[in-house]
């Protein structure tokens, strides 16, 4: 159920060509226009400072909250405590009716979307009027906003054109500073006619009972201003515990948010101030709502309190490569993106709530952006997990992860019966095939697959002398279903390059997969089976280094077999030796060239290169690879426009999502083909794959290749 | 010192389309904002400009008004400012680094003044310009202080088709005008 309205949702936001417009060329200026704006501010450094100070504020949040309560009197303010949706909206209307109040002017305030409070005070009778102008249009619609920050993105101005239009009775065109000036002109006169106006706050300052409110278009500053009422909405996680805490979060927001160094309007309010009433001056009547709705249920988890970082400058959804296809609306409530996808599971339980943590591909980008550093990818992870905890695995699932995967024998049996048939799973075994590693799972029109190889590399290798004379240090090679089943000559290529940096090379042939399809699907059972066959077979092998040619198979090596064995008395200590011996090919050829780098002659092919999202992001690789290519290997760099940006691999997401991940492949084929470059590089057999296969399937000339394979061909050319 | 803090102050405050201009004294600026002024008159030519002046420590020694056909108000200026086409008023202090000027906007009616006129002219001291937000802070009691205004630039949007445009809710056009000396009292407010 909740399934199929995901989908619908998904089809209608693709059929939806403005949308797609709107967002695709909003995410490609967005990255530079933020970049801009971060000249000389050291991004890292000041997240280190906001996870500090926002940490600090989760970890004492009653103890926050009781301070600011108390601060905040002390100016003249009142200040509720809501726990849930239901007491804030009783305690708005109540105060309205007291006070008589008719009409409401808002500024923007997500916490107050997040309760529907319009829609609450419109049943009472009152006026609520947006003066943000993309609530307003977006109220005026009758919509949702689709996005944090700019809600109404999803609109062209033509249909604002057309929405302005009925709401003034009379026929507007799209110039858009001419919808501004009538936005400007209708809402001018609700200011001084409402009695209460509502802004949400953006910091909260618990020593001094501080609001800190921001907002481009000045709207917050009339609404706080001329109403002879204001009531301020904030959520708990919008606490900060000092006045010195304040520059740093808006050195963040608006350079993450809309680029810009500071937002037009930042407001300070310190307890109610003057207004004017009938024409005379008196102090205004200030309420502070602090609204819980399960915040601090968020905040007794160890890793979703990380969410209470938040600070709403919706990066994360600018960067997130499946927005920028879907738009906001897919996500069902009024947070959308990764954070949306945390948020909605604890703000809101309605039942029909998609299933929207299936939509994330696990590319990392949204951490990355982050100006919290929130784990977003691996919150989402965890809910997939809970998911398939509390529904349990199907039938088909339980088969292919504990029956298949977690057998190794049964396992690559069955790939052997594959390669043999070599169209191995016609299209009614999709939800079979589905749950395979990658590239099994890989089944779509759009992208031409690579065969499972006739041998696999754990045959080759018997035949192949991997040790040349003697060597310096010893390496096991961890292949990874791709390599060993698909690409094994890219295997021998890494055995190669190995080999003539003076390492000999071993392959424990009792190496199984990484566990990855098990992992992000939720299936942790497996996972941890696997994880255990991988340490057995890696532990034994008496050698320097294990090493990987894949970017998804090292972090399980790393990090991901650690965690599922932690706490097994046989195999903890055992998953930590591994991971601590475990390198990235590319990383390690590095260190073994030494100084052999820069001495090649730059005439290799013009290249460029695709950064996976697993390798940049999870290990950090970005510029060695670059160095290796140019350098070691004479290939002669032209750099591509986002060369970061997913190529929509994902494992099975090709799979369940084959309209999502085919327009994320497109959008980075046609970035490689820009570039001009003859070849594409990457240290990623999935991406590998994924790009290969989509540049084939359009008859394009330029070659995918893993940088291993570079590396073997300039060693060849060197030799002959 | 001062001068590089007015140079960064102008790029920045320009770069988010504010106009900035600097002066000797409070006389140079008086003839500076008459300029300004008679500009906008020419332009509106179908009504009698109408200007709201929230007089501080900088202006308020001023013996004359500009010279102008239009109507300068200086009193009932919340009442005023509704109409106005111009709102003229002082800033405390400026922030070089993003070129922001800093108010204490507890009186009514400098919030009228800056937020309801198409129109705003912000005189700061020139000496009162700061190098970033935490200089701000100290100098003033940010936790004390009813309504503290930052301004940078005019007031924006993006909200249709993430077109910049100015002047949606407060003003289109903003001039700060940087006061060098003179005044009631040297040094920031
Ligand atoms: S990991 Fe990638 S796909 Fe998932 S939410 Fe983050 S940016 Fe979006
Ligand atoms: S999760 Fe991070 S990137 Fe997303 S809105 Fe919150 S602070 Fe911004």
């Amino acid at each position: 159920m909740a399934k199929d309205n995901l989908k619908k949702g998904i089809q209608t936001a693709l059929a939806n060509e403005n949308l797609g417009g709107a967002l695709e060329r909003f995410a490609d200026s967005y990255v530079a226009s933020r970049a801009k704006a971060y000249e000389g501010v050291d991004f890292y450094g000041l997240r280190q400072e906001i996870v500090a100070l926002k940490d600090y504020a989760a970890e004492h949040l009653e103890e926050l909250a009781e301070r600011f309560t108390k601060e905040a009197e002390k100016h003249g303010a009142i200040v509720y405590r809501a726990t849930s949706p239901q007491a804030v909206k009783e305690y708005i209307a109540r105060l309205a009716v007291e006070r008589g109040v008719e009409t409401i002017v808002k500024s923007k305030s997500m916490a107050s979307e997040e309760i529907h409070l319009n829609e609450y005070l419109a049943e009472q009778g009152i006026t609520v009027k947006e003066t943000d102008l993309g609530e307003w249009i977006i109220q005026l619609a009758g919509q949702r906003p689709s996005h944090m920050v700019m809600p109404a993105i999803h609109l062209t101005k033509e249909e604002v054109a057309e929405i302005f239009s009925k709401e003034v009775e009379e026929r507007l065109s799209s110039d858009i500073p001419r919808l501004v000036k009538v936005a400007r002109q209708e809402l001018r006169q609700f200011y001084f006619a409402a009695e209460m106006g509502i802004t949400g706050a953006n910091i909260a300052v618990a020593e001094t009972g501080t609001l800190v409110i921001v907002t481009n278009e000045g709207n917050a500053r009339l609404v706080a201003t001329v109403p002879p009422i204001h009531v301020a909405l904030v959520g708990l996680e919008k606490l900060v515990s000092s006045m010195e805490d304040v520059p740093k979060i808006l050195k963040a927001l608006p350079r993450s948010a809309t680029a810009q160094k500071l937002t037009s309007y930042v407001t300070m309010i310190n307890g109610p101030v003057p207004t004017i009433v009938n024409g005379q001056e008196q102090p205004k009547e200030l309420h502070i709502i602090l609204m819980d709705n399960n915040r601090t249920k968020m905040q007794q988890d160890p890793l979703f309190k990380k969410a209470l970082r938040c600070i709403r400058c919706a990066s994360c959804l600018n960067v997130c490569p499946v927005y920028r296809l879907v738009g906001g609306h897919v996500f069902g409530h009024v947070y959308a993106g990764g954070i949306g996808t945390i948020l909605t599971n604890f703000f809101n339980d309605f039942e029909d709530t998609p299933d929207i943590q299936a939509l994330c591909i696990f590319c990392g980008r949204c951490q990355e952006f982050c100006p919290a550093d929130i784990p977003l990818p691996e919150m989402i992870l965890k809910l997939r997990e809970e998911k398939a905890e509390n529904e349990g695995l199907s039938t088909i699932e339980k088969a292919i992860f504990e029956g298949v995967l977690a057998n190794r024998e049964r396992f690559h049996g069955l790939l052997k019966v594959a390669s043999k048939a070599q169209r191995p799973f016609a299209a009614k075994d999709a939800p079979f095939i589905r749950h395979l590693p990658l590239f099994l799972a890989g089944f779509t029109r759009e992208r031409s697959l690579p065969t499972i190889a006739d041998k696999p590399l754990r045959e080759l290798v018997d035949k192949q002398n991997i040790s040349v004379g003697k060597k310096a240090k010893r390496a096991a090679f961890y292949a990874g279903c791709l390599i060993d089943f698909a690409y094994p000559g890219l295997g021998e290529d890494v055995i190669e390059v190995l080999n003539h940096y003076g390492v000999e090379v071993v392959f424990p042939k009792g190496q199984t997969c990484c566990g990855a399809p098990a992992k992000y699907s939720g299936a942790k059972e497996a996972a941890v089976k696997m994880a255990r066959q991988n340490v057995e077979a890696l532990d034994l092998a008496d050698v320097d280094y294990i090493v990987s040619a894949c970017p998804t198979c090292s972090v399980a090596l790393k990090e991901d077999f650690v965690k599922l064995l932690a706490g097994d008395p046989r195999w903890e200590e055992a998953s930590r030796r591994v991971a601590a011996k475990v390198r990235d090919f590319t990383d390690l050829v590095k260190e073994l060239a030494g100084d052999e780098l820069g001495k090649v002659p730059g005439d290799g092919p013009k290249l460029t290169y695709h950064d996976s999202c697993h390798y940049k992001r999870s290990m950090g690789l970005s510029q060695v690879p670059r160095e290796v290519l140019t350098e070691l290997a004479g290939c002669q760099l032209v750099e591509m426009e986002g060369a970061d940006l997913c190529c929509g691999m994902g494992g099975s997401y090709t799979v369940k999502f084959p309209e999502l991940s085919m327009p994320i492949l497109e959008k980075k084929l046609s970035c490689i083909e820009a570039s001009g470059a003859e070849v594409v590089a990457m240290d990623c057999p999935g991406c590998l794959m994924q790009i290969g296969g989509g540049l084939d399937r359009k008859g394009l000339p330029i070659k995918a290749k893993h940088t291993a394979q570079l590396l073997a061909e300039a060693l060849r050319k060197e030799i002959e | 010192m001062e001068g590089k803090l007015y140079q960064q102050f102008k790029v920045a405050a320009e770069g988010v389309g504010a106009e900035v201009y600097r002066v000797e004294g409070p006389e140079q600026a008086l003839e500076l904002i008459t300029g300004i002024l008679r500009e906008w008159e020419s332009r509106k030519r179908d009504k009698r400009l109408q200007v709201v002046w929230k007089k501080g420590s900088i202006t308020s020694g001023l013996a004359t008004k500009p010279a102008i056909k239009g109507i300068i108000y200086e009193k009932e200026l919340s009442f005023r400012a509704r109409e106005a086409d111009v709102g003229i008023a002082e800033g405390d202090l400026a922030i070089a680094d993003t070129g922001t000027i800093v108010q204490d906007a507890t009186d009514v009616e400098k919030r009228y003044v800056t937020t309801l006129p198409e129109l705003n002219i912000l005189l700061v001291r020139t000496t009162a310009i700061v190098a970033d937000m935490e200089e701000a802070f100290a100098r003033l009691r940010p936790g004390r202080i009813p309504f503290l205004a930052f301004i940078t630039g005019p007031s924006r949007t993006a909200d249709i088709e993430r077109v910049l445009t100015l002047g949606v809710h407060g003003p289109e056009w903003l001039h700060v005008i940087c006061v060098d000396e003179g005044g009631s009292r040297n040094g920031q407010g």
